[in-house]
């Protein structure tokens, strides 16, 4: 069923190279997604002031003080009923614990899992989505709002969430590109003297990213997407690779990168492994020590502060 | 007959009435483009048994307004012939004009006019949805009764959709449709 529904979206698909991604992806699908050992049960650090746990993809736990921040949930083992996970969730949904503001990037089904959104409603005290994007959101019991780029709202009286420019694109379903336009963002969030950025899915854009660090000054932590990558010609468009998310990071001037939107699923043609393998001659590349650049494995927590 | 002929009343009497005052809600930007103009030429295929006899069809569909029950109350409930797949399998009624045709010995043009709701039944509609209807129309050259039910998967392209379309006399005409439909 999985691999007729990849055809029948193959079939559909009018301008991307599906049909290589296809041939490439649709005999690969494992079994089920590799476990994660060491899961953590209670991912609070009452000790850190700042801290992330990567759960997967662009999914990332970030603690913010007494403040948690979830990144583009996805808990669920295939997206998009098409594509599936490889690698179990970092982190049990059991064990989310009482989120303050849940970011949403933009529609594509690897970002706005709306199922992951219901298993975690309980637990969503604000979710943010880009602006022209509520449609895509069933009504809730937690509150919602758009914001525009630059837009900021702030949640009780000390966690800033602002909407800043990214490169990408804000359709669900392909057809819908014609009026969702404008769809898509990053965040920078805002809490106790901490700024902690998060890439979302973004083309590399050099104005951009300067002109979010000129807005909003120094920043803590850069959650940037190093893939997909291939087939680079197509991908270029909508994602950057390892290089370039190295130069956002520079451009930014964060203190410190986590490298996300990898290694989770079967995403273009990219390997597992290939991104990260990238980004480590990237990094070399443009002298960029290890202790800035902190990758994790799914499921690890790094404490910043 | 006269049960889908008050449907029709209610519903276009319930799609007349204002929005709820408090709503400030956003226009859709929602619109017609060639695309989804090239797609909605792609008929659904029909297999007819009427009174025994097995014959082949084909149906087109085109919606002139539809309202959802399931969005933000911030978005606009209404679509005017474009639906995107969860805003109609979330939860929806329409208008639905199903011209078309059967084929056979004779030939012969169809329409059916129809009520159509649609329910979701797993994740918000995308995964699988629902869809009950009734109406009136135009079959095998004579006036019906419909009745339909459809059950349709991923995010609403693929569905099955089964038609009675009784008339006085004759009660057994059946339709089983195949059909994908893309917004």
């Amino acid at each position: 069923m999985a691999r007729l529904s990849i055809l029948i979206v193959v079939l559909l698909g009018s301008c991307a190279p599906f049909p290589e991604i296809f041939r490439r992806n649709a005999f690969q699908i494992p079994e089920r997604p590799r476990e994660v050992e060491g899961r953590l049960t209670d991912p609070v650090r009452p000790d850190a002031q700042l801290a992330a746990l990567w759960v997967g993809h662009a999914t990332v736990l970030v603690q913010m003080g007494d403040r948690q921040i979830l990144t583009d949930p996805v808990f669920v083992h295939r997206v998009g009923q098409l594509s599936p996970r490889i690698v179990e969730p970092g982190l049990l949904l059991e064990h989310v614990p009482a989120i303050d503001a849940c970011l949403i990037s933009h529609m594509h089904f690897d970002h706005l899992s709306l199922s992951s959104l219901d298993l975690l409603e309980a637990r969503i005290g604000h979710l943010f989505v880009p602006g022209g994007a509520l449609v895509y959101v069933p009504r809730r019991t937690h509150a919602v709002d758009s914001l525009e780029s630059w837009e900021s709202f702030t949640v009780g009286d000390d966690l800033r969430v602002t909407a800043v420019p990214v490169d990408h694109e804000g359709y669900r379903y392909g057809l819908d590109a014609a009026w969702m336009d404008r769809s898509f963002t990053g965040y920078v969030v805002e809490h106790a003297g901490m700024t902690v950025y998060f890439g979302g899915d973004t083309a590399y854009d050099q104005e951009l990213f300067e002109a979010t660090r000129r807005r909003v000054g120094p920043i803590d932590l850069a959650l940037l997407p190093i893939g997909p990558i291939r087939p680079r010609d197509f991908m270029e468009r909508t994602h950057v690779d390892a290089d370039e998310a190295v130069r956002a990071f520079l451009d930014l001037d964060a203190k410190h990168m986590i490298p996300i939107h990898y290694g989770t699923f079967l995403h273009g043609l990219d390997t597992a492994e290939g991104p990260l393998l990238a980004l480590r001659e990237a990094m070399a590349r443009h002298g960029v020590p290890e202790e800035r650049v902190r990758v994790l494995a799914i499921g690890e927590q790094v404490v910043l502060r | 007959m006269r049960l889908s002929s008050w449907s029709l009343v209610l519903t276009l009497a319930w799609l007349a009435a204002p929005a709820p005052a408090e709503a400030q809600r956003e226009l859709s930007p929602v619109r017609p483009t060639g695309v989804w103009a090239g797609f909605q030429l792609l008929p659904a295929a029909d297999l007819v048994i009427d009174e025994g006899r097995l014959r082949g069809g084909l149906h087109w569909q085109v919606t002139p307004v539809l309202y959802s029950w399931s969005r933000d109350r911030r978005v606009s409930p209404w679509r005017f012939l474009v639906a995107e797949p969860m805003v109609r399998h979330d939860g929806s009624l329409e208008l639905v004009a199903v011209p078309g045709i059967v084929l056979g010995d004779r030939p012969s043009a169809s329409f059916r006019a129809l009520t159509r709701a649609t329910f979701s039944l797993a994740e918000h509609g995308e995964r699988a949805s629902l869809s009950l209807g009734a109406g009136y129309g135009r079959f095998l050259r004579r006036d019906v009764a419909v009745v339909e039910a459809g059950l349709y998967v991923l995010f609403g392209i693929v569905g099955v959709r089964a038609a009675w379309m009784p008339r006085p006399g004759a009660l057994r005409t059946f339709a089983l449709s195949f059909q994908l439909r893309y917004f």
